[in-house]
């Protein structure tokens, strides 16, 4: 890795918002690649990040800095990034909501944040939201992606109900849907028949890359993650 | 033999009654007539309910509870801002003297959230402006203050043909939130609240201090209608997302200032959340009582706390207590008490707030046969 890159990597996992920006332009007009500097730069910054969380030496607040910072950078990179890229550079598309009967959304929120840093385009439904608005959602913006949240026991049916939805309208096997949520589990995804579990936002995230580089690599077949 | 109040006092105190009591707010028991369906947001008819009858329908529901099981201790606290009145909140308060709008997303259960808060930027936005307004002011306070009056009436009508120490369970109990409440009240988002704490620590420092201010003035206001708060619940779950040095920096202050403010009154802390590494600030903050959720090990929470803090909780109300069998309840209390009791000041209750859907009678009689059992043993001990 070149000496700049590296130094964007260490300054985002310090969470010094200018100095990254500062040094994303600079290795810009160096004439790296945008996607260079994002896989090289920054995505190893939101790496150690993962990393410093799961030791508990940063905690959600240092998390959504993080996302806050990459979100900066992104702007930064984003016009090259596009014209390097034939999707508008984005990763993919998720459609992202909480399931009906469930108001909670910080964990969502935070899921998203870093989901967007990390390149994803986000069609956030909200909370509370029916299995049809997430079926009329895929319809329309046709996702890679679908990820549900769950924070009460009562409402992890919902993504059952969300998944049923999308089986009988043939729309099932087009998404990759994700749960998260304090009551999920492998066992819940399992019984509903998501594709992914994921204990928390950055896990969300490795799901969702490990998903879109296998769907990028046109091997379509299921995901084991 | 002390009543389940006396025994609710003395651990709130730190100090060891002749049994551990079994303290909760009502829910919904599955299994007993009248108490099957709650009369708040779940409760399918809530929405059509005018505000008397609102209050009415709860109280009656509570009185059910206290009547229905007579060896608990019956939790109801009266809320700062009226019930959650939006009308009373900073936000909408201020937004029209700063020129600015506020919106607000209703939900199918009838509460609400903020869709956009006061300051959409915390970036840009001069936090110079904010300021604590007089709330003896505002139109809506008298209508809110009415509403405290009338429940408490009714209150004293409905628990008279109980015995006194029941209605005890409820009186002088206020609720609050204090940091969280620029988030509550409608100030900034959670996101904007969490990166700004390393962003922009002057601005979260300004919002602290108005939001802190505010809620004091809304406690005195509602001191002066229900009388003086004995007890003052605090429930600010954003310590759960901060470090030791952010809570040190941006909670223990604040919280610290509505506790002084009220003097006299115990302190109750609640947060289900995970923040066993803040064990030492909610001391610090001055708390007696820390209402502590199910995935915290008591044990070593005792460790950084010891007796200093009275402990209440640690049940599961989402999945152990509405879902789970009499035998894992009572497993549950039993690695609750011995853990939690052993130099007193525990009281067994869920950790965070009551079953939303309500749990079985059996668990719930688990629970407080649990409390009989294991209590006076682990205390003896």
């Amino acid at each position: 890795m070149s000496d700049i890159l590296e130094e964007v990597s260490c300054r985002f996992a310090d969470l010094d918002l200018n100095r990254t920006l500062a040094l994303t332009k600079e290795a810009l007009g160096k004439g790296f690649s945008a996607h260079k500097i994002l896989e090289e730069g920054l995505s190893k910054g939101l790496d150690r990040v993962g990393e410093l969380f799961e030791r508990k030496e940063y905690f959600l607040s240092e998390l959504m800095v993080a996302s806050y910072i990459m979100e900066g950078a992104m702007k930064v990179i984003e016009n090259k990034l596009k014209s390097e890229a034939g999707d508008g550079g984005r990763r993919g598309r998720v459609v992202f909501g909480t399931v009906e009967g469930d108001f909670h959304f910080i964990g969502k929120n935070i899921a998203i944040s870093l989901l967007q840093a990390s390149g994803y385009e986000i069609f956030d439904l909200g909370e509370d939201v029916p299995s049809e608005v997430f079926v009329e959602k895929v319809r329309e913006v046709k996702p890679d992606i679908v990820a549900l949240s769950a924070l009460l026991l009562t409402t992890v049916s919902g993504i059952g109900e969300v998944v049923e939805a999308l089986k009988r309208e043939s729309l099932r096997d087009q998404v990759f849907v994700m749960i998260g949520g304090r009551p999920t589990s492998q066992e819940v995804a399992e019984k509903y028949g998501a594709d992914a579990y994921c204990v928390n936002a950055m896990e969300g995230v490795a799901a969702a890359n490990k998903y879109m580089d296998k769907k990028r690599g046109l091997n379509l077949d299921a995901v084991p993650l | 033999m002390l009543s389940p109040y006396e025994r609710l006092l003395l651990a709130y105190l730190g100090k060891q009654p002749d049994q551990i009591t079994v303290a909760i707010p009502p829910f919904p028991v599955l299994g007993v007539p009248k108490l099957e369906m709650s009369a708040d947001r779940a409760n399918p008819n809530f929405l059509r309910w005018d505000k008397e009858t609102r209050i009415r329908k709860s109280i009656e529901f509570n009185v059910n509870f206290a009547k229905r099981f007579p060896d608990l201790c019956v939790l109801d606290g009266i809320g700062s801002g009226g019930h959650g009145d939006k009308s009373l909140h900073l936000a909408q308060i201020l937004a029209p003297k700063l020129g600015r709008k506020v919106f607000f997303k209703e939900s199918s259960r009838g509460g609400y959230t903020y869709s956009k808060p006061l300051i959409e930027d915390l970036s840009t936005f001069s936090t110079d402006e904010l300021y604590v307004p007089d709330l003896s002011k505002e139109p809506d306070l008298e209508r809110v203050l009415e509403g405290v009056e009338m429940r408490l009436e009714l209150e004293d009508e409905a628990y008279a043909d109980l015995e006194e120490h029941v209605a005890n369970g409820v009186k002088g109990w206020a609720s609050t939130r204090c940091v969280e409440d620029i988030i509550d009240q409608g100030l900034v988002s959670y996101r904007q609240f969490l990166i700004g704490m390393k962003l922009w620590p002057d601005k979260i420092h300004k919002l602290c201090e108005v939001t802190t201010e505010y809620v004091i003035e809304q406690l005195k206001h509602l001191e002066g209608a229900m009388g003086k708060i004995t007890k003052l619940s605090i429930a600010d779950h954003c310590t759960t997302f901060m470090s030791w040095k952010q809570a040190e920096e941006f909670w223990v202050p604040y919280v610290r200032r509505v506790n002084e403010a009220f003097r006299g009154a115990i302190h109750i802390y609640h947060n289900e959340g995970q923040i066993i590494h803040l064990a030492g600030l909610i001391l610090k903050a001055g708390f007696d009582v820390y209402q502590v959720g199910p995935e915290t090990d008591l044990v070593e929470f005792r460790e950084v706390v010891g007796n200093k803090l009275a402990l209440f909780g640690n049940i599961d109300p989402v999945y152990t207590l509405p879902s789970g069998t009499p035998e894992e309840v009572e497993d549950a209390c039993k690695q609750a008490i011995t853990k939690g009791s052993l130099e007193g000041g525990f009281i067994l209750s869920t950790g965070g707030g009551p079953p939303r859907n309500g749990a079985p009678l059996r668990n719930l009689e688990a629970m407080i046969k649990s409390a009989e059992k294991y209590g006076k043993y682990s205390l003896s001990a």
